[in-house]
């Protein structure tokens, strides 16, 4: 059961990375866009 | 509007307020009022959260801000999937847990009465004055299709909304923004590409974007730091990030929508759906407004977007003057049209030289056109002291009705109506719940039947309904709505959220000292912000560590009855076991 909700918190945890990667992704792609257009 | 187009806004409407009241019908008590019996699905959370967000005000002043301003309010949302991280770490299983109708509740539970109270009060009061703001800007919309005064059109639309939120509740709310935010996602992209189609032959989407970016409009990404700068990377991230989770985590209006969940699980996934999709389509909306703004540069755009301003100044002695400046207006856009031709051109041949030296030009003429608007503003001002020279508001509608396919029309205008609607309702609701939870049964009728309950929040319903009309009658004087809602709700998301984060995370503080804390920051944001000493989005930053750092302060310099004597330390309550 406790590992059950170890393993269960460690898919959250991971979801959180995603969301903060994509966050990162998503700048950096707008800060290449200003660029390139300007 | 033609006939398709108003058969498209009537059908899509009716359609979806049906099916909201049908979904909703049955309710006996509150849970399925204020909170839809707490049954809903992650992707209805998700959804409902976004639809709330979204008011009439994004599609409506988002496209031209973005045309004015150039994409960089963009920014503003940087700090929103982080805040959702936290949300989902530590707001959603506190108030799953605690099983709670309003995020007030677990103050009382934490600090004291006292407390509780005052941060609803903040509350209300910002929450009243923002959706007040949401009602006026689909009435700006009747007023311009109707061509009727926007009291009147106030009125009508404040009322549709107030019958349809009193009848379905957090229900209704639900359902009707899940099929909401499909039409919105599908007139959007619609929209984008019909923009794009108008464009002249030899012109694509990436000359449109070439064109933009060398006026300047492009700056979605600005890395320099000043507090003084409303939108740059670190207001957006830091700043943001404060505003996101003061905003989703103490907003009654957003607490609402994920304790609808099912489960934890269920509302944490609504909230990273959000994370994951807020930015890209605040994005699309803004990319509308840069497309829109190319459009212009091939086809001559009004000096000012206002059409009953313009009436106005053109029966005015001032018309000779506005006349002229409108000449000016055109010289200039044709020296324009020229000039952004052989820039299409270079583009197109990869001719650096020409590149920079249209830029420049470019640029100049922009600078120019901006100078004789505002000009035009300040003569309407000179006519009319109480007249709205802002015609931000007024560019994307202006657009859509004189230059879209008809049954396009009907649907980009029922897609705004839609968006009122849902945030609109999720307002109301939400300033009914707080009403009826945080201060009807906390000091009138503490154990009356579920009956009282749900008639007391419907009436409560009606009443904020009216206040909140009569707030939309001044919303004019407000400048560009969507930067009016988020400056007015940075004064008092700081607090709130300080007020949040001193119970979660510094337990040895009481309700005492959390609660003269708040009284002391929420006088120091006002000030600081009439007195214009940092952009607003630092408003929220600054609140929040001021409202902790004085609690921990006060906490120490009370004497020690005080400090003890309202407050169970949160170490041992159940909600922080998990």
């Amino acid at each position: 059961m406790s590992d059950q909700k170890v393993s269960t918190e460690k898919r959250w945890i991971r979801l959180y990375v995603l969301l903060a990667v994509v966050l990162a992704v998503i700048i950096t792609g707008l800060y290449f866009f200003t660029k390139y257009f300007e | 509007m033609s006939t398709p187009d108003w058969f498209v806004l009537c059908l899509t409407l009716f359609f979806i307020i049906a099916y909201g009241i049908w979904k909703s019908r049955g309710m006996k008590n509150i849970e399925s009022y204020l909170l839809a019996d707490r049954q809903m699905p992650w992707y209805h959370v998700g959804l409902s959260v976004m639809a709330t967000q979204a008011s009439a005000i994004t599609f409506i002043s988002a496209p031209g801000l973005a045309y004015t301003d150039g994409l960089r309010f963009i920014q503003f949302y940087f700090g929103l999937p982080l805040a959702m991280i936290v949300l989902c770490i530590t707001f959603i299983p506190i108030f799953q847990k605690l099983n709670v109708f309003t995020a007030y509740e677990f103050l009382e539970k934490r600090f004291d009465n006292k407390t509780r109270s005052l941060t609803a009060f903040l509350f209300l009061l910002q929450r009243g004055l923002s959706t007040g703001i949401t009602i006026y800007a689909p009435s700006i919309i009747l007023s311009i299709i109707l061509n009727i005064d926007i009291t009147y059109t106030t009125l009508l639309m404040g009322t549709l909304v107030i019958i349809y939120t009193v009848y379905g509740g957090a229900r209704a709310v639900s359902h009707t923004q899940l099929l909401q935010m499909a039409v919105i996602f599908a007139g959007l992209i619609a929209a984008a590409c019909t923009v794009v189609y108008l464009l002249p032959k030899n012109v694509g989407i990436v000359d449109a974007l070439h064109i933009a970016g060398k006026m300047g409009k492009l700056n979605a990404i600005d890395t320099r730091f000043d507090l003084n700068n409303r939108y740059n990377i670190w207001s957006g991230i830091i700043g943001g990030f404060f505003l996101q989770l003061s905003y989703f985590g103490t907003d009654q209006s957003q607490v609402g929508r994920y304790l609808t969940g099912k489960s934890i699980a269920q509302s944490r996934l609504g909230l990273v759906m959000n994370g994951l999709i807020k930015i890209p389509m605040q994005f699309l909306i803004l990319l509308i407004g840069i497309l829109v703004f190319s459009f212009y540069q091939y086809h001559q755009a009004p000096l000012f977007f206002n059409k009953l301003e313009v009436q106005r100044i053109e029966n005015s002695p001032y018309k000779d003057s506005y006349r002229q400046l409108e000449t000016e207006y055109q010289s200039i856009h044709l020296r324009k049209e020229k000039r952004i031709e052989q820039l299409v051109e270079a583009e197109h041949n990869g001719n650096s030289p020409a590149i920079d030296s249209a830029r420049i030009y470019l640029r100049e003429d922009n600078a120019a056109t901006d100078t004789i608007r505002k000009k035009a503003g300040l003569l309407m001002k000179k006519n009319n002291s109480k007249s709205d020279t802002n015609d931000t508001n007024f560019i994307f509608l202006r657009f859509v009705t004189e230059n879209l396919p008809r049954g396009l029309v009907g649907l980009l205008i029922a897609i705004i109506f839609l968006a009122s609607m849902g945030s609109t309702s999720s307002g109301l609701n939400s300033l009914a719940s707080t009403t009826v939870i945080d201060f009807y049964r906390r000091f009138q009728r503490k154990d009356a039947a579920p009956g009282v309950y749900l008639s007391a929040s419907r009436w409560s319903t009606v009443g904020w309904g009216i206040f909140c009309m009569c707030v939309a009658f001044f919303a004019h004087k407000l400048g560009n709505l969507i930067e009016a809602v988020n400056i007015l709700g940075s004064l008092f998301y700081g607090t709130i959220l300080g007020i949040f984060l001193v119970a979660f995370y510094m337990k040895k503080i009481n309700g005492t000292a959390v609660f003269y804390a708040a009284l002391i920051t929420e006088a120091f944001i006002v000030v600081a912000s009439w007195y214009n000493l940092a952009a607003f989005l630092w408003l929220n930053v600054i609140g929040c560590l001021l409202l902790m750092v004085l609690a921990w302060l006060l906490q120490q310099l009370l004497p020690s009855g005080d400090r003890r004597s309202d407050t169970k330390p949160a170490r041992a309550s159940p909600y922080f076991n998990n």
